[in-house]
C-alpha cells in the first residue's frame, strides 16, 4: 500500500523526500484521511512539478541570475582587493593590483548585468538608471585602471590622467550603486537587507570622499575611513550576489513570470 | 522586514505550523506531525506536511539536516525563525483587535 501511494508522487520528488516520506507513512497505521491525504499530496507534487518545468523554460533568466550573483561576489571581492593593494604602495599602485581591480571592474559589471534584468518588470526607468549609472562608472573605472597600468598620463590625451578616471568611475560607480540599491528594495526579488547596505556604503564613501577631499585629515585616518567604506560597500554586493544565488531564483523567476 | 507574502496558498496555515514546531529545535516528519497534532488537537497529514515542507525548503526558510536512519530533520533557518517572527506578530495584533472588539460589544 505505501509503495503504491510514494509511486503515485513524480520520480525527482521520490528522489529527494521518498524515503523520509516512506519512514513517516510506516510509523503509524495509514487511516483513510492519511490516504486521502497523500493522494492530494501526490497531487500536489504533479502540480507543482508542472510548474518547476515551466521555470525551466527560463533557463536563460536563471543563467544571467547565475552570472550576477558570481559577478556580484567574485567581482567585489577582487575590486576591494586590488584598491586595498594598491593603496597600500606609497609608490603608487603597483600594475597586479591594478590588474586584480580591473578582473573585479567586470565581475561588477556582470553583476550589474545579470542582476538588474529582474528589475525592469517593477520600475524600468529606476532599473535602467540603475544599471546604466554603475555601469559607465565601472567602465571609466576601468579605463582609468588601464590607463594607470599601461598607458602613461602624457598618452591619455585631453585633461585626464588615469588615476582621474578612475576617481571619476568610482564615484560615479558609488552614486549608480545607491540606485541600484534603491531600486533592489523596491523590486523585492533579492535581499532587501543586503541592498539597504549597499545603498548605505555607497552613500557612505561618498560622503568619506568628498569629507577627504575637503579637508586634509591624518594620512592613517583617511586610509582607514576609506578602507572601512569600500570594504563595507564590496560586502554588501557580495551580500546581494549570495542572496540572488541563495534565494534569488524562485522570487525571480516569479517576477519574470508576473 | 522579513517578506511574509510567500504565496504558499493553501499550505499557509500547515507551514505556520511546521515553523512553530520546528522553533524549539530540529525534527524530522513524523516529530512535527506528532507535535503539531499536540499542540493544536487537529492532525497533520503527511502529504500536507511534506507538501508545506517542500515549500519552506524551496523557499529558505527551513533547511534539511543529515538523516538518521532514513529520518531527514529540518530546522529553522535565520529567514524562516524571522518570518514566524513576523506572522506571529500580526497574528498577535489582529487576536488583540478581535479580543478588544468583542470586549466592547458585550459591554
Amino acid at each position: 500500500m505505501i509503495g503504491l501511494l510514494l509511486a503515485l508522487y513524480p520520480a525527482p520528488w521520490r528522489r529527494r523526500y521518498g524515503e523520509e516520506f516512506r519512514a513517516v507513512l510506516e510509523s503509524r497505521p495509514l487511516g483513510p484521511f492519511d490516504v486521502a491525504d497523500v493522494l492530494l499530496g501526490a497531487v500536489d507534487a504533479r502540480l507543482a512539478l508542472r510548474l518547476s518545468d515551466g521555470v525551466t523554460e527560463h533557463g536563460g533568466q536563471l543563467a544571467m541570475l547565475r552570472i550576477g550573483g558570481i559577478g556580484a561576489i567574485v567581482g567585489s571581492a577582487l575590486w576591494f582587493i586590488g584598491i586595498a593593494g594598491g593603496s597600500a604602495a606609497d609608490d603608487g599602485p603597483d600594475t597586479a593590483w591594478l590588474v586584480v581591480g580591473m578582473i573585479g571592474s567586470v565581475g561588477l559589471l556582470l553583476a550589474l548585468a545579470g542582476l538588474s534584468g529582474f528589475q525592469a518588470h517593477h520600475e524600468p526607468r529606476l532599473a535602467w538608471a540603475a544599471f546604466g549609472i554603475p555601469a559607465i562608472g565601472s567602465v571609466l573605472s576601468l579605463a582609468g585602471m588601464f590607463g594607470m597600468a599601461f598607458v602613461p598620463d602624457e598618452q591619455l590625451g585631453g585633461t585626464w590622467s588615469g588615476w582621474g578616471l578612475w576617481v571619476l568611475g568610482l564615484l560615479t560607480t558609488l552614486i549608480g550603486s545607491i540606485l541600484f540599491g534603491v531600486a533592489t528594495i523596491r523590486a523585492a526579488v533579492f535581499s532587501r537587507r543586503a541592498a539597504v547596505a549597499l545603498a548605505a556604503s555607497a552613500a557612505a564613501a561618498i560622503v568619506v570622499a568628498l569629507g577627504l577631499t575637503g579637508g586634509s585629515p591624518d594620512p592613517s585616518v583617511a586610509r582607514i575611513l576609506s578602507a572601512g567604506v569600500l570594504a563595507a560597500f564590496a560586502a554588501s554586493w557580495m551580500a546581494l550576489g549570495v542572496s540572488a544565488l541563495r534565494h534569488g531564483p524562485i522570487r525571480a523567476i516569479a517576477a519574470a513570470l508576473s | 522586514m522579513p517578506d511574509s507574502n510567500l504565496e504558499l496558498g493553501r499550505f499557509a496555515e500547515p507551514s505556520l505550523l511546521i515553523l512553530v514546531s520546528l522553533s524549539d529545535g530540529p525534527k524530522h516528519g513524523y516529530a512535527i506531525m506528532t507535535d503539531v497534532e499536540a499542540g493544536t488537537g487537529r492532525p497533520l497529514g503527511p502529504g500536507t506536511l511534506y507538501a508545506a515542507l517542500a515549500r519552506l525548503e524551496e523557499r529558505g526558510l527551513i533547511e534539511a539536516l543529515e538523516p538518521v536512519d532514513r529520518r531527514r530533520p529540518y530546522r529553522l533557518t535565520g529567514m524562516g525563525a524571522a518570518v514566524l517572527t513576523d506572522q506571529l506578530a500580526s497574528l498577535e495584533a489582529f487576536a488583540k483587535l478581535g479580543l478588544r472588539r468583542l470586549g466592547a460589544q458585550r459591554r
